[in-house]
């Protein structure tokens, strides 16, 4: 009961956001091979854990007449505004020469242009509502898709063992599910955090300020690395009033000009250093495998789509479409279960060969038994769910069968649907079947039967032997 | 003749804007501790009638948002400024990497030394997306004496100071 709410709820959600989330995928995707192509330039250095502010302010001192600023950007570049011998520059450099490496060149337009519709679809603000509120969903699809993929696989502690599904969609689907589950789960939270972090909804303080004497406490820049450092603006003249404003990942610092007295302090709040994380998280501009992994997600969340739409299209569609019953008038009740729709399949084939015959038969789920006045065969068909759990549209069977009763006598035959490789083949059917031996009023029509891995040619034979039951 | 003319002053717009002199201001601009995305800003040179003369500085990152500089923006569009092609790479041109809450840039502003220490005034729009905009930030008369001085400003901006060029 429980699974068919999750299940219902995965779907639902993935339906809702399926657009949005294709539109996120593809841009998610571009974004994620620009923050690769961007960290394999000349321009991103690799060992900013290695190089301190003091080398690089010493080295930008020969080659810069004045500096203004530095900044080391999300992507891992070193950039310098500051006067040359060309006048004023903002350029890229080597942290540890201080040579010039290239010239900032716009952003490509074809980069913002997907930028803009990843975070906000063009829509401004209410785009960025929409995709922040995409990105929550998206992280309780992951959920919902997380907890049908234990059900799924029969417990928390076998999730990685090996699949035997054979469905190409089917198979893939899970396994992707359990691969790339928690990197998705982590883009959606962190897209999300972004969006309520953009709106302010925490309001909370930026820092916290403490304040020093000039002379109280020094500071050592050669203790300060690059990675550490975000930017470093310098004293605007040579005033005493001018100092140095550094911004550390964690915090921000005055110094005085000369001796690097600290005077001020300011302490990031937590929620500011957890926005700081999730922009790490969700662009991967600073770390190049977290940019690889964000990608194969993106691609991933596409084949996710299509194949939760093939699985779709073959199983709620064809659950829920049909409707023919008259459940007065039949002779024969067809009672299924089925999870993919594939025993759905052979039951309306039996329907319809019934019908030819011009027997007066119905097609009814078991989670739909009911009290049948004219019936006189029941035909069960049903799959197998996981470790021997019933189909979602027959869970409710035996709780129902309980409760209505029927008057006159009934035959019956159970044909179970399943994978020999599993080792509860079958096992639904055989309840099923063991059930209704126990009742009085219930005589088998047929011997059970069982079907591996839906062959057709063993159907075909079952269909026959029980057809000429009828005529005899 | 119509054409011969037209020609004449094209090469005398030319010369003229080649041979345009600039003075270079150093200034510094301080943002208030708002939270949320970077802000845009543009630095204009304006009239006494508040007419722009010309654009010194743009900063921001997302073209969606510069229509938010109100003010700004309907001189770019009056004065078919906004061609999608030409306007960007303009903008980009004279632009460093964005500015947010708490933090501080210093900037070199070029100025023509034909508007400076002139009646024109010095204008400052910001807008941080739509948390807010403001025409006139800061509006201070463009000469040395009004420069020498630090100014508040009325939205985004903290603090301003300049120093003045030395030519």
């Amino acid at each position: 009961m429980i699974k068919g709410i999750w299940r219902s709820t995965h779907f639902l959600l993935a339906v809702s956001v399926s657009i949005f989330l294709i539109i996120a995928s593809v841009t998610g995707t571009f974004l994620g091979i620009e923050a690769i192509v961007d960290q394999s330039q000349k321009e991103a250095i690799s060992d900013l854990d290695k190089i301190s502010l003091k080398k690089t302010m010493d080295s930008l001192q020969n080659n810069f007449l004045e500096v203004y600023e530095i900044s080391v950007t999300e992507k891992n570049q070193v950039l310098v505004q500051g006067i040359t011998s060309k006048g004023f520059e903002t350029v890229f450099v080597n942290p540890n020469t201080g040579k010039k490496l290239d010239i900032v060149k716009p952003k490509n337009r074809l980069s913002n242009f997907m930028k803009n519709l990843h975070r906000s679809l063009f829509l401004k603000k209410t785009g960025r509502i929409l995709m922040g509120f995409i990105s929550f969903l998206t992280a309780l699809l992951v959920i919902t898709g997380f907890l049908l993929l234990i059900n799924r696989i029969g417990g928390f502690n076998k999730i990685f063992r090996p699949l035997k599904e054979k469905q190409f969609f089917r198979k893939s689907h899970i396994e992707l599910g359990r691969l790339f589950v928690i990197p998705i789960f982590f883009i959606a939270i962190s897209g999300f955090y972004l969006t309520t972090a953009r709106f302010d909804i925490f309001n909370s303080n930026k820092s916290t300020h403490y304040d020093y004497k000039a002379g109280e406490k020094y500071v050592d820049l050669d203790k300060f690395y690059l990675d550490k450092v975000k930017n470093v603006i310098y004293p605007f003249s040579s005033s005493e009033n001018d100092t140095y404003k550094i911004q550390l990942s964690n915090r921000t610092i005055t110094l005085q000009q000369g001796d690097n007295s600290l005077l001020s302090e300011d302490i990031h709040s937590t929620p500011f250093l957890i926005r700081a994380w999730a922009y790490w998280i969700h662009t991967g501009e600073s770390n190049i495998l977290i940019a690889v992994l964000l990608t194969l997600t993106s691609l991933t969340l596409i084949f996710f789509i299509i194949s939760g739409l093939f699985i779709s299209s073959k199983t709620s569609w064809a659950l829920f479409k049909f409707s023919n019953i008259d459940f007065n008038e039949a002779k024969i009740i067809i009672l299924y279960g089925s999870e993919t729709g594939n025993t759905f399949q052979f039951a309306k084939k039996l329907l319809k060969r019934l019908n030819q015959d011009g027997i007066k038969a119905t097609i009814c789920s078991l989670n739909k038994y009911n009290f049948f006045p004219k019936a006189q065969v029941f035909i069960f068909m049903t799959s197998t769910y996981g470790e021997g759990d019933a189909p979602s549209n027959a869970d409710q069977f035996a709780y129902k069968f309980k409760k209505y009763k029927q008057l006159k006598t009934i035959e019956y035959t159970v044909l179970g649907f399943g994978s020999k490789s599993y080792p509860k083949f079958c096992s639904f059917a055989e309840d099923i079947n063991s059930l209704l031996s126990q009742e009085d009023n219930y005589s088998e029509l047929y011997p059970f039967f069982k079907i591996n891995n839906q062959d057709a040619n063993e159907y075909s034979s079952w269909e026959k032997k029980l057809i000429s039951r009828f005529n005899s | 003749m119509k054409i011969l003319l037209n020609i004449l002053l094209i090469i005398l717009f030319l010369g003229y804007s080649k041979n345009e002199e600039m003075i270079s201001l150093k200034c510094m601009v301080e943002i208030t501790d708002y939270r949320g995305e970077g802000a845009y800003f543009s630095i204009s040179i304006i009239d006494e009638k508040d007419l722009y003369l010309k654009t010194v500085y743009v900063l921001g990152n997302d073209k969606t948002w510069f229509s938010e500089m109100k003010s700004f923006w309907k001189h770019l569009k009056i004065n078919d400024l906004y061609l999608d092609d030409e306007f960007y790479p303009l903008i980009e041109g004279i632009s460093g990497p964005t500015i947010s809450g708490g933090e501080t840039r210093i900037l070199q502003l070029k100025i023509p030394k034909l508007l400076y220490n002139k009646t024109n005034r010095l204008r400052f729009e910001t807008a941080v997306e739509d948390k807010g905009y403001y025409t006139d930030d800061i509006n201070v008369e463009l000469n040395n004496e009004s420069l020498s001085k630090s100014y508040q400003g009325n939205g985004f901006i903290r603090n301003i100071k300049f120093i003045l060029p030395v030519k």
